[in-house]
Order: structure tokens, then C-alpha cells, then sequence
């Protein structure tokens, strides 16, 4: 990351905390959206560039079939999302991803698609995977109904009710996608061919964009179909109810190994996150304005809190680890906290190192960053990197240099016995199926022979003891020359070696091993809330829930 | 060959398509990823990507060259992907490029090195001509490359020497292309080893991947 010479804060380097602390798989596993995550910085600049909202096309029936579209134009570009809805029954409805059929299917179009754009899209978008699309879309995403709710919802508004604001709580969104497809897969536009686009340049945002428009479609959908059905007694979905709701989203282990695959983006993400931390606790002072913004983010923490519920054991106990924390913050604010002490912010998450758990401790992280846009919001700039940069391996390093870089920055994995059982317990591969990405358990299944590179740990332990058989002033050049095996590793150290954040600290392959908190490190990231795990690797997610919709974005304060 | 015989794959279905084909083939990681980082260099630059890749992958070779001051050694033809990552590492080395003219010896596949000598171009910021046992093939300089004489089939094999010159290619052929079309030959031939990577899931495996309880609540 290159933002360092430009910060407005320069003395927030000592503020930093220690990677070997914040990169732990059990911190990342409790990390918590915030004002830099991706969904944030697209509404923001939605909202300040006065991006305009319409729907020029609206043709579905009352059973929910037929097609929409709809246009966010920015200053220089228009994006339309290109909705396909259709009538799934309900033994066919399936959030995995061997999923052949959904409720509705999307794509999101470079620009306003004519009718022969629309024809192309009509043939291959609802086949998802099995068909095709073009550099002119940036997504391609599905979603179903939540059985829970949807239903009952039309049902409701049909009869001239609202339904209960619990029911809509308990499940906190219409449609759930299913997997949201970018950065060119199945022939869509690629990352690198937006990057010139301020409005594409952060990660994931046109996938932002596609379920910020998928938000606005389904409550359009619940609305039209309950017209359809109840006529003149219909009535729409009520503010307060509407905004409550996001886009649900599951998630299984095909999230997972991209934060491996990526060290460069993962130490963007993490860098960005932990410098505006170190920014906010360097602030000598406070106002009244920022204490007062802070309280209300924390209230409105709280308030989520309150509303999340899981039926998973583990995060049930988070959860209560989380509420109790949450709440520890706002008596200590109200009653020992002072604000006009010098550095107060630092002050307070001092404490907060002091008495909280780690889950209350990343959500205090995330209210700190809230009052201070000002000081942060530039950091989105920094997210973004061109990989491709970094993948030259320096054949010049020297043995020792290379093995000092080791010492330092993997020691959490050279102690590691990977001939244990439980430490070497499963591998990642790719199922013959679907090829996505599975977690089998090294000694019960077969395949372990074809796993992925995710053994970061086994791999540095394996690469140090090389090094041993080679003097110190030798060229990285010479050792892989003699054990070509190692070329992914030194690749790997050299790349990290400046960059902090880029590494999971902790050992992938331990039969102990929680897959969910990779998933909840990258779903923060994007800004995901109400993280619901089914399972030790598949989780549900609500995104933009409480976020403003297209008609509102320009009156909402504080984005 | 008419539409239906193609397909239009993107930069980032290359470098996949590609990393998994060269595991399959039995490359290590790391050298899948230099297949992959390789692969995608020739389709953005208009070169047979998927060619060259299958010749490397699908071709029993040498992988063994020593490097040395001023000309590597090499007992037989030397796969072109291998000698090109050596190329990489060696770059900025004595036994590199960058005093003088190389010679890499009998490579097997020269188009899959010039992903590589352009990136010892960049380490070095010089410009090179790239030769066939002839004049020169090509001219290169940091992410630009010329082609000046010839072609090299991705099959054929041929004494490949490197030289520093002070001539920039000109035109300069920046990488722009964001897709490139592949046969549905090649395509089906990169995705057959591409399988071999795979492992099937297992009863096991294939319930973890989802919740425990109902997935359509």
C-alpha cells in the first residue's frame, strides 16, 4: 500500500496495532463491518456525486414472472441491473451452489442494455454458470425467496396489512442471493478493464451495486405482487418496515481460500482498516459532535445486536459475549470515560484492550472509525492494488535474508508439528463436481495428494528447514533451482515481507480449524451484518440492512 | 472455425483455466502460477496462448538446465516455461541477461519464454532482442513486445539467444485485450487436465459444504 506518505496523521504509525495480533484466525473471525467497508464507500459516493435512480421497466405477473430493470446513473456512466424473475417451485430451491434453477436471476449492464442486449441476456442469464456473458456486464448474480418470509410478507400487504415487524427481524430480508459472479468470470468484465473508473476502482463494487439494486427489487416485488393479488385493499411495505430489510446472502467455503489466494488485497483491506484505527486513537482531542456521533453509531449497534439471533451454538455465544460488551462500552462512556482527556480515543480503546473480549473489542474498533469520515474515508483509495506487481520472485535474496524474513514474520507456523494428526488434519481442494472449493479430512478421505495451496504454514515450516542446507549468502535463485517445490512459498515471504496484513496467522489445515471466520474476515469487508453460521463452513449474511434504498439515499445524513 | 468451435474466455478464466491445467499436468504451484501468469501475458499481447500452454503441459521435456555465465547448458530441449521462470530468477544474477549476450541453449517451446524475458526486461529496464538460431524474432521492453522476423510454432524447438539492445520495439504492442478466443478443442484439452486437479467430493465433504439444517428458509 502507497497511502503511507500521505497521511494526515503521520504520528498513526506508532498507533498500529501488531499484525501478529490483529492477522489471528480467531480475531478476523470476529471482525465487524465499518464506515471503509465496500457497501459503505458505494453508498457514500452514490450519495455525493447525487446519483440518480429510476425503473424503466417493470413486466412480471402475479405469480412474480417476467423481467425488470433498473438504471443508476452516476455523473459519467449509467449501470442497469437486469432483473429475471421467476416462479421456482419449492423442491428446486436451493442456496447451494450445485443449484441449477432460482427465484430471480441479475445482471448488472455496463450502460442501458437495447433489446438485442436484453434478448442475449434473457438466453444466458437465468442459466447462470451454464451460460454466457459479455465484457458490456459486470455481474452475474441470483437470489431466492426466503420461504420464511416472502410469502407471508405478499400475503400480508395484499390484505391491506403490514406484517409483523418481528417475523421481519427474525429473517431480515425477502431474497437471499445465492452467489454474486464479477471480476470476469463467465465472460463478464474484468476488475483490471474498471479500475480506471473512480466509481469501480474500490473492490466489489459493482457486486455492491447488484445487491443494492437486488434490495430495491425485492421489496418492489412483494409490493407489485401484492397489488396483483389484493387490488384496491393492497398496500405497500411501510418505511420503517422496508428499511429493516437487506439482501440476505450464503456463503460457503468458496469465499474462503480468496483471502489466501490474495495476500496483496488482504493486506490492502487490513491496512486500510487498522490505519484508520491508528488515526482515530493519534487524535490529541475530541468535539462534542464526534462523541456524540460515536454514541448514537453505538446505540445503533446495540440495537442490531438485540435483533441478531443464530441458531449456532458458537455464535449464540458470541453473540451474548457481544451484547454484554457492547454493553460494558456504553457504561463506561456515560459514567468513566473522558472525553476531554488528552487523546481520548486512545483512551478508550485502551481500556477497551483492558476489560473487553475480542468480539467487543472489533466492535469497538468499528464504532471508533464511525464520527471520524474526515480522517478515514480517503483510505477507500488504498483498497485496490494490481496484483500482478508483486509476483516476480527476487532471485538476487539472499538465503539468510530470506530466512530472517521467515523468523519474523512466520514464526507462528515453524513451530508447528505437521506430522501431528490434528495439525495437518484436512486439505483444501476442489470438488470434481462443481469445482468449487471443499475441506476434506486428510486422513478419512481420499485426495489429499491434489489439495490447494492453502497450507501456508505447513509450506513456511518445509521452506525454513531447506534453507538450512544452504549457505546464508546463497541467491534465492540457486535454491529454487535445486527444489522447485518451494517456488510458491519464497514467492509467498518475499511478497509479504512488506506487506503486514497479508497473512492469515494461523494454520489452515488444523483439524480445529473454523472455516466460518475466514468468511466473516472477507464478509466484513464488504459489509456484511447479522452473520449466521449453519454450520462450521456455511454462513448467512444480511447486506445493506438499515441502509438507505434509491429514493432516499440524498436525504440520509451520516453515510 | 465458426462460433460455435470457439470460445471467448477473459483474462481471469485464462489465468484460472490455465493455474489448473498446469496442476493437473503435475507442475508445482509455483510453476502453475508461472504457467498461468504466462498464459495470460501471450492472450493479452495476441499471441496462441492456449498453444503454447498445451505444448508445455501436454509434452513430455527436460526440465533441467544449468545456468551459467554467458550460455546455459542443457543435455537435451528444455521446456520453455521452466527455462523462463529460471530466466526470472536469474535476471538480475551474473548468469542472467543483463551483462551481455545469453544463450539459453535448445528450448522447447521458446514462445512460452517470452512472457519471461520480458519480465527480466522490466527487472533490468533494458530492452532485448530475442533470437531463433537466426536474426532476431523479437524485440522486448518492459511490457511491450515486437515481433521482427518469423513466427515460432508453439512446437518448435531452437537455439535461443538473448541480447541487451538500445532499440525500444516500435511500434510498441501494449497488453490491452481484456479476452481472447480459444478453440473448443483447446478449450476442452486445457479442461481435461484442468479435471485432474479435482478430487470428487465426498459424502463427507459434500455435506460440510452446506448448512446442517434446511437451506431454503
Amino acid at each position: 500500500m502507497t497511502c503511507a506518505p500521505l497521511s494526515p496523521v503521520p504520528q498513526a504509525a506508532q498507533f498500529r496495532r501488531d499484525p501478529a495480533q490483529v492477522m489471528r484466525l480467531a480475531r478476523l473471525g470476529l471482525a465487524h463491518p465499518t464506515r471503509l467497508s465496500f457497501l459503505r464507500i458505494l453508498l457514500r459516493r452514490m450519495q455525493r456525486e447525487t446519483w440518480q435512480f429510476d425503473r424503466p421497466v417493470f413486466d412480471i405477473d402475479a405469480n412474480g414472472v417476467g423481467r425488470a430493470m433498473y438504471r443508476a446513473i452516476g455523473p459519467e456512466r449509467t449501470y442497469s441491473l437486469v432483473a429475471f424473475a421467476h416462479d421456482l417451485p419449492a423442491d428446486m430451491r436451493s442456496d447451494r451452489v450445485i443449484a441449477t434453477a432460482w427465484d430471480a436471476t441479475f445482471a448488472l449492464f455496463d450502460g442501458v442494455p437495447d433489446a438485442e442486449d436484453l434478448d442475449r441476456l434473457a438466453a444466458n442469464v437465468p442459466l447462470q454458470e451454464a451460460g454466457r456473458v459479455t465484457q458490456k456486464e459486470l455481474t452475474l448474480s441470483r437470489a431466492n425467496r426466503s420461504v420464511r418470509l416472502f410469502e407471508t410478507v405478499v400475503q400480508c400487504l395484499s390484505k391491506g396489512r403490514q406484517p409483523s415487524a418481528d417475523d421481519l427481524a427474525a429473517t431480515g430480508y425477502l431474497m437471499r442471493t445465492t452467489a454474486v459472479y464479477g471480476s470476469g468470470k463467465f465472460g463478464a468484465a474484468t476488475h483490471h478493464s474498471l479500475t480506471d473508473r473512480p466509481e469501480t476502482a474500490a473492490p466489489f463494487q459493482a457486486e455492491m451495486l447488484t445487491v443494492w439494486l437486488i434490495r430495491t427489487f425485492t421489496v418492489d416485488l412483494v409490493n407489485h405482487m401484492a397489488q396483483l393479488r389484493g387490488g384496491a385493499a393492497a398496500v405497500p411495505l411501510a418505511g420503517g418496515l422496508r428499511r429493516s430489510l437487506g439482501v440476505g446472502n450464503s456463503t460457503g467455503l468458496g469465499m474462503a481460500p480468496f483471502l489466501v489466494r490474495h495476500p496483496v488485497l488482504l493486506n490492502n483491506w487490513m491496512m486500510v482498516r487498522e490505519e484508520a484505527l491508528a488515526r482515530v486513537r493519534a487524535q490529541k482531542a475530541t468535539q462534542a459532535d464526534k462523541v456524540e456521533r460515536f454514541i448514537q453509531a453505538l446505540t445503533a449497534v446495540q440495537q442490531n445486536a438485540a435483533l441478531w439471533t443464530s441458531v449456532h451454538p458458537l455464535q449464540q455465544a458470541r453473540l451474548g459475549a457481544l451484547r454484554a460488551g457492547l454493553a460494558q462500552i456504553a457504561t463506561h462512556v456515560a459514567s468513566d470515560w473522558d472525553s476531554g482527556t488528552d487523546q481520548p480515543w486512545d483512551a478508550l480503546w485502551q481500556w477497551g484492550q483492558k476489560v473487553l473480549g475480542i468480539e467487543a473489542q472489533e466492535a469497538l474498533l468499528a464504532l471508533l472509525l464511525e464520527p471520524h469520515g474526515d480522517l478515514i474515508d480517503g483510505l477507500a483509495d488504498c483498497l485496490s492494488e494490481d496484483e500482478t506487481a508483486a509476483f516476480a520472485i527476487d532471485g538476487t535474496q539472499r538465503v539468510d535474508e530470506l530466512k530472517a524474513l521467515l523468523a519474523k514474520n512466520y514464526n507462528w507456523a515453524l513451530a508447528v508439528d505437521y506430522a501431528d494428526r490434528k495439525a495437518a488434519g484436512r486439505f483444501w481442494y476442489v470438488s470434481e463436481d462443481k469445482l468449487e472449493p471443499r475441506l476434506g479430512e486428510r486422513f478419512e478421505e481420499p485426495g489429499s495428494e491434489r489439495e490447494l495451496p492453502l497450507d501456508i504454514g505447513r509450506q513456511a515450516a518445509a521452506l525454513f528447514d531447506t534453507l538450512g542446507d544452504f549457505a546464508g549468502d546463497a541467491p534465492m535463485a540457486r535454491l529454487l533451482l535445486a527444489h522447485p517445490h518451494h517456488r510458491a512459498m519464497v514467492r509467498r515471504v518475499q511478497l509479504t515481507a512488506t506487506r503486514p496484513f497479508a497473512e492469515i496467522r494461523d494454520n489452515l489445515i488444523d483439524g480445529d480449524m473454523l472455516p466460518i471466520d475466514m468468511l466473516r474476515c472477507k464478509l466484513a469487508c464488504f459489509g456484511a451484518s447479522r452473520f449466521d453460521p449453519r454450520s462450521d463452513r456455511w454462513v448467512r449474511i444480511s447486506l445493506f440492512q438499515n441502509a438507505p434504498y434509491p429514493d432516499d439515499l440524498h436525504a440520509e445524513p451520516h453515510l | 472455425m465458426t462460433a460455435a468451435d470457439q470460445i471467448r474466455l477473459t483474462m481471469p478464466e485464462i489465468s484460472a483455466l490455465s493455474l489448473r491445467a498446469a496442476r493437473g499436468a503435475g507442475l508445482d504451484w509455483g510453476m502453475a502460477e508461472e504457467c498461468a501468469s504466462a498464459a495470460t501475458w501471450l492472450a493479452a499481447h495476441q499471441f496462441n496462448w492456449a498453444n503454447a500452454v498445451l505444448h508445455q503441459l501436454e509434452t513430455p521435456m527436460s526440465r533441467q538446465v544449468i545456468p551459467a555465465i554467458g550460455r546455459w547448458h542443457a543435455d537435451e530441449p528444455v521446456c520453455g516455461l521452466h527455462v523462463g521462470a529460471t530466466l526470472s530468477d536469474f535476471a538480475c544474477l551474473p548468469e542472467g541477461p543483463g551483462f551481455g549476450a545469453l544463450s539459453l541453449g535448445p528450448i522447447n517451446g521458446p514462445l512460452m519464454l517470452v512472457p519471461f524475458v520480458v519480465r527480466a526486461a522490466k527487472q533490468l529496464d533494458t530492452a532485448f532482442d530475442v533470437s531463433l538460431g537466426a536474426p532476431p524474432w523479437l524485440r522486448v521492453s518492459g511490457d511491450c513486445v515486437q515481433v521482427l522476423a518469423g513466427r515460432a510454432g508453439p512446437e518448435m524447438i531452437a537455439e535461443v539467444t538473448i541480447g541487451p539492445t538500445r532499440h525500444a520495439p516500435d511500434p510498441p504492442h501494449n497488453a490491452a485485450d481484456q479476452n481472447a478466443v480459444v478453440s473448443r478443442d483447446q478449450y476442452d484439452r486445457l479442461d481435461r487436465l484442468a479435471l485432474k486437479m479435482t478430487v470428487p467430493s465426498s459424502a463427507l465433504s459434500a455435506k460440510g459444504a452446506g448448512g446442517l439444517g434446511l437451506d431454503d428458509d
